[in-house]
């Protein structure tokens, strides 16, 4: 007989509740935390570490929680992150333009400084977008990039993003805890990350390489003066230097990421993985997953991102230098590339699976990946940072309204969560509670399932 | 929820010498928590159970904080304290 396991202590559920400030914890079904820990235990590779504790919380910031007490470690599973990104999977996933998106991350970055200016929390709850998005790239290649993208999304496994979610949250904060008890796995993916880590160091910071201002111009699509050429050129380095100084940080995160990445594909193993001898198509299965999950972890930056401008801005104002660390979660992704290639490297027959290649099938991932990565800039990241960043500033320069309300975002929050997420983590009352009841809600009809996508000319 | 008078300093990872050195020297029950979020953020906090009073021990570690500029916060049983000085940490 095993000890019982313990998944709360008092010391926990204190920590759990001085982290929610969102939704009382109470209000949260039973059995939803049963479901996370199921879940949570297959990201565990054998039994359950004896004092790893696991609670839910409901917050603002909308993030999971590690934290370690000596030889205890609570993971705090943000229901708010995961309800968030969910919801952006399935506007993803139904086609919807780009302002839906953009709603919900400006509701996302408005929670998110609720406290520290209420005023600015509102605005971003009601935020007006306007029909045509302001797009980087011009007509021709945008539709290219919507083509592309419309073309990838049928082969995504959106039918699971509940478990994909879910699993790379709590896998991730599992992978934390690992790294100060590391079993042989973790060890190996310490390692894996620091290669990982260079790989990203020399994608991200391409200042150095001889073609700099072709890469810095996409190759002709974005002219740059020599001033413009040379600003970038500094800011590149000052990001290699921020990023070489958190190297021990970046490292860990790398590896948690990469922990994430297999767990969830070793749980998902049976929907990605054809039952053949034929390693291409494994391969071709494998790299399916590989979009799917690199599209969760774009979303999950895109949502960090807009909350940190959010935070910035009533910090010290959008348009002062950024925090140096606003750019690490986009090298993580860039990391990722790598990790999957490691990954991918274990679909090739033992024949194949040798170090020289390596490359090869490195450059196969990162030209499918990259291909998503840039459509799903072009056309969602893009269009989105741009008309928050103007919101912020246009809120910075007006006089500020005066907020009646002591919570601007009480009732206002179906255009974060929708009305059809919530039932599986909260209770009716408490989705009333939030985001208002069913009927006359002046955001209700945003916010339903079933809208028709518009066409791609509208994108 | 259960009151323990619980009083919770947290700041920057750069303040997790000196929690150390608070507890090493501290007759209190004190414990050190790290904190890491999804977003990649991270602090430390000093966790004082009991803790009948600010004692002179954590007067001084206060004081210490402020000349540093680290940036950390104060709270009793989830309540935060205004200290002079004290910038919201995290």
């Amino acid at each position: 007989m095993g000890s019982p396991c313990i998944w709360s202590t008092k010391w926990s559920q204190r920590r759990a509740a001085s982290h929610s400030d969102l939704c009382d914890l109470s209000e949260v079904r039973s059995e939803v935390a049963d479901i996370l820990r199921q879940l949570l235990m297959r990201t565990i590779r054998g039994p359950k570490p004896p004092h790893l504790l696991f609670e839910l919380i409901t917050s603002k910031r909308q993030s999971a929680y590690l934290i370690d007490r000596g030889d205890q470690a609570v993971i705090l599973y943000d229901l708010s992150q995961s309800m968030a990104l969910k919801r952006l999977l399935d506007f993803v996933e139904a086609d919807r333009p780009y302002d839906e998106i953009a709603k919900l991350y400006a509701a996302c970055a408005g929670l998110s400084v609720a406290d520290e200016s209420p005023a600015l929390c509102a605005a971003l709850l009601s935020m007006p977008v306007p029909q045509e998005g302001e797009y980087l790239h011009n007509l021709g290649d945008l539709l290219a990039h919507y083509q592309a993208f419309k073309a990838t999304l049928p082969g995504l496994m959106f039918e699971w993003k509940s478990s994909l979610v879910d699993g790379y949250l709590l896998a991730h904060e599992m992978a934390h805890f690992l790294w100060k008890h590391p079993d042989e796995l973790m060890t190996r993916l310490k390692s894996g990350a620091e290669s990982a880590f260079e790989y990203a160091l020399g994608q991200v910071c391409y200042e150095n390489q001889p073609n700099f201002a072709d890469i810095a111009q996409h190759w002709g699509e974005l002219p740059k003066g020599p001033e413009e050429l040379e600003k970038l050129r500094r800011d590149l380095v000052n990001r290699r230097r921020s990023h070489e100084a958190k190297r021990n940080h970046l490292i860990e995160e790398i590896a948690c990421d990469a922990y994430a990445l297999l767990m969830v594909s070793v749980i998902h193993m049976s929907v990605w993985q054809p039952k053949t001898d034929d390693y291409e198509a494994v391969l071709e299965g494998y790299l399916r997953f590989a979009q799917t999950f690199f599209l969760i972890v774009a979303l999950s930056d895109l949502h960090q991102a807009m909350i940190r401008r959010a935070k910035h801005s009533v910090a010290s104002g959008i348009e002062t230098e950024k925090p140096a660390d606003i750019a690490d979660m986009h090298f993580r992704k860039m990391a990722l590339i790598y990790s999957m290639t490691g990954n991918a490297m274990t679909c090739l027959p033992e024949r194949l699976r040798q170090v020289e290649a390596f490359p090869t099938v490195l450059q196969g991932v990162q030209s499918v990946i990259v291909g998503l990565k840039d459509s799903f800039g072009a056309l969602i990241a893009i269009p989105v940072t741009r008309l928050i960043r103007a919101q912020l500033l246009a809120f910075e320069r007006q006089p500020k309204p005066a907020i009646h309300s002591e919570q601007p975002w009480h009732q206002k929050l179906a255009v974060a969560f929708g009305r059809d997420r919530p039932p599986l983590t909260y209770t009716e009352s408490a989705v009333n509670a939030l985001i208002g009841s069913a009927e006359g809600s002046p955001d209700s009809h945003t916010s339903r399932r079933g809208r028709r996508p518009r066409s791609a000319s509208r994108r | 929820m259960e009151k323990l008078n619980e009083l919770i300093v947290e700041a920057e990872p750069r303040a997790q010498e000196l929690f150390e050195a608070f507890i090493k020297e501290s007759a209190e029950a004190a414990f050190l928590e790290q904190g890491k979020a999804m977003d990649g953020t991270s602090a430390v906090q000093l966790v004082i159970e009991n803790a009948p009073q600010i004692s002179v021990a954590l007067a001084a570690l206060i004081g210490t904080l402020q000349r540093r500029r680290l940036r950390f916060s104060i709270r009793r049983d989830g309540i935060e304290l205004a200290i002079d000085g004290a910038a919201g940490a995290g």
